[in-house]
């Protein structure tokens, strides 16, 4: 385990309501990392692509249970607008300019099928959201450093996708953008090598 | 599922009554690539996802069943650009006589807004708000089949805030049935 894994883990500590839980922290965290270093099968062909044509800072993998897993406080709004998610890739991509957004976006539509749903593009933020099949989706999302990539599988709550996002983020959730990160970098350092 | 996708191809087809009037489909474009305006584009396919979304809550069944019932969603939106009042005006002169009803005219501080319908048979299927200022122009049009009543508390809930004068009109409409 790496320094930065145990302070996040530390972090999780602190709360007293979760200090009884932290036997099991250990189990999902190796759950999570054998997650993200596996890639999921019989998903968009164009957004795994992604990861070769663009520099990764975050990759990873959810499954049903994963994502079940990461609500600490088992909270059951939460169970139930994940209960029907097959599967949901995160790519946190460096630095993408806009138009290559749009392009992917286009390239979505043409050579797979989406169908565009939403489309946000502006100064501050632009993102898009695609749909196939009615159980597939596509997000891209530019942030002032970053894309963020999410290709869903399965079926969601359309309105509880903002909760969804903010879940990941909220402190009684795992902080799934911290656990394993450096596991992360060494095994795409070692796949670069190989 | 083919005859699935025949059916919805043959229904858009015969149902020209939601589409999106031409003309404000070719304004938006001349805007598409202009970097100092955010654009916002929610299709007929996004808003058919809440269709089949059940609820417990009252408020937000009758939320999903107006949304629902929406074809599509366009704004463009800049608010620091040059000559906001002449585009503003333009846009007026542009949609005029093109079967919009005035519906309610706003002047608050600097801007001026101008929402207009486009009735059906008796069913509202587009609502147009313009709206510009010395720096600032706005454009919305949402079609499909709109209630009026509960268009406020759609707007609220897609933090449209522009939309909070249509707020006005069901005041009025209370005032008229009292």
């Amino acid at each position: 385990m790496t320094i930065k894994m145990k302070f996040s883990v530390g972090k999780l500590f602190e709360k007293p309501a979760l200090i009884f839980k932290g036997r099991f922290f250990l189990g999902f965290i190796c759950i999570l990392i054998m997650e993200a270093v596996t890639p999921v099968k019989a998903q968009s062909e164009l957004f795994k692509s992604l990861q070769e044509s663009y520099d990764l800072n975050v990759e990873l993998y959810f499954y049903a249970s994963t994502l079940r897993m990461i609500n600490l406080t088992r909270d059951p709004n939460y169970n139930e607008m994940v209960k029907d998610i097959e599967k949901m890739i995160f790519y946190q991509i460096n630095d993408v300019p806009i138009n290559e957004i749009r392009a992917i976006s286009k390239k979505f539509i043409e050579e797979e099928e989406f169908e565009e749903l939403m489309s946000v593009e502006g100064k501050e933020e632009t993102f898009y959201v695609l749909g196939k099949n009615e159980n597939e989706f596509v997000a891209l999302l530019k942030t002032d450093k970053d894309l963020i990539a999410i290709n869903l599988k399965g079926m969601i709550r359309i309105n509880k996708i903002p909760d969804l996002i903010n879940s990941l983020n909220a402190d009684n959730f795992l902080n799934v953008f911290e656990v394993g990160k450096d596991e992360r970098r060494e095994h795409k350092e070692e796949s670069r090598q190989n | 599922m083919k005859k699935i996708v025949i059916s919805v191809a043959v229904l858009l087809i015969c149902v020209p009554v939601f589409a999106q009037d031409d003309v404000i489909s070719k304004y938006f474009s001349s805007y598409l690539d202009d970097e100092n305006f955010t654009k916002v584009s929610v299709t007929s396919r996004m808003f058919s996802l809440f269709t089949d979304i059940e609820t417990g809550d009252e408020d937000e069944q009758e939320f999903l069943e107006a949304i629902s019932k929406l074809k599509g969603l366009k704004v463009i939106s800049g608010d620091s650009i040059e000559d906001g009042m002449s585009k503003y005006k333009d846009a007026l002169n542009t949609v005029n006589g093109k079967g919009y009803d005035e519906l309610m005219s706003v002047r608050d501080g600097n801007q001026n807004f101008e929402f207009m319908i486009k009735e059906k048979g008796g069913v509202i299927t587009e609502l147009l708000m313009i709206a510009g200022g010395k720096d600032q122009f706005h454009l919305m049009t949402l079609y499909g089949e709109i209630d009026l009543k509960k268009i406020t508390k759609l707007a609220s809930k897609m933090k449209i805030d522009a939309l909070d004068h249509l707020r006005k009109l069901d005041r009025d409409d209370r005032h008229d049935d009292n």
